[in-house]
């Protein structure tokens, strides 16, 4: 199964993300954590996001950069929640893979679909706000832009999450059995 | 009518050629384009374009897409939705942000169906099975 959820901001997106992994589990549940720590104000998102983990049985995986080495970390045929694609490409763009950051994240995608039992993908609504903005961040939005479409053409089920309810763009069958 | 809108790089347009089985030459683009040019292509993109240029011309939107409803009406209009962020600093901005959410309601309530597009994907807020 292969789930892409998009949201803005304190949407509520990583909660449902959450629920829709822990009922897709078969045995390991993985974790797969994008966020870079820079400072005290990501280190208190980290502990608000693992308290609400807490208990899940989630096994967190640092992933920051490099997606496709996910391969050494783990057992194939899991489960996995990625989140945030948003800072996974700001880390391959900014820091890591650079102009072939979508080809590079892609090529994990890729892996993961092929060897996992599910993938559920937390990505982030930052596409609505004109275009006000310099080449670097204009070529960020483009490459989230496309990387949201190319995973939600491969996805079985594509939700929006928008002030905790659910826009259902694919797979609305799907959800509603997985929610039962 | 037909009105697909949403965010910057979502794929309105691959999703409009799609849906509607065209091609690149059915497609008007605002963006590049005068619509003196238009050549009665099927598909408008950057709708947001054309209400850039009316401001820039200190054109009315409003009263310039009543003068061109007759075209829009036969067509499938593409627009973006830029009004999801801060207020911009600079007032011709801020001017252009309200009025293409302006022009998205009337043209979403003149339109049979319109679609929001999100991930490539469209999910169909108003009209039938068109």
């Amino acid at each position: 199964m292969k789930v892409l959820i998009t949201g803005g901001s304190g949407s509520g997106k990583s909660l449902l993300a959450e629920e829709i992994s822990v009922r897709l589990k078969k045995d390991i549940l993985y974790y797969f954590a994008t966020m870079k720590i820079w400072d005290d104000e990501c280190r208190s998102r980290v502990a608000k996001h693992r308290r609400q983990r807490e208990g899940k049985g989630f096994t967190t995986v640092e992933v920051p950069e490099n997606l496709a080495g996910c391969t050494e970390k783990t057992e194939s045929s899991q489960t996995v929640l990625l989140e945030c694609m948003s800072n996974l490409v700001a880390n391959e763009q900014f820091e890591g893979a650079g102009s072939r950051t979508v080809t590079e994240i892609m090529k994990g995608i890729e892996y993961l679909f092929d060897k996992m039992d599910s993938v559920v993908i937390v990505t982030n609504e930052v596409f609505e706000d004109g275009m006000n903005y310099n080449d670097d961040m204009k070529k960020y939005i483009e490459n989230l832009g496309e990387i949201n479409c190319l995973i939600a053409e491969k996805s079985d089920i594509v939700i929006e999450v928008s002030a905790g309810n659910t826009l259902i763009y694919k797979g609305s069958e799907i959800y509603n059995e997985i929610s039962g | 009518m037909i009105f697909i809108f949403g965010g910057y790089a979502q794929g309105k347009l691959n999703f409009a050629l799609k849906k509607y089985e065209l091609d690149y030459s059915d497609v008007f683009d605002a963006q590049q384009n005068e619509f003196s040019g238009y050549g009665g292509e099927r598909i408008i993109n950057h709708f947001e374009y054309m209400i850039k240029k009316w401001l820039e011309y200190d054109e009315d939107p409003f009263i310039k897409t009543e003068e061109i409803l007759d075209v829009l009406n036969s067509c499938v209009i593409i627009s973006q939705e830029v009004g999801c962020g801060l207020v911009p600093v600079d007032e011709e901005e801020r001017r252009f942000r309200e009025a293409v959410g302006r022009a998205n309601c009337v043209i979403s309530e003149k339109a049979d169906t319109v679609y929001r597009v999100c991930c490539g994907l469209g999910l169909k807020l108003k009209g039938g099975d068109s």
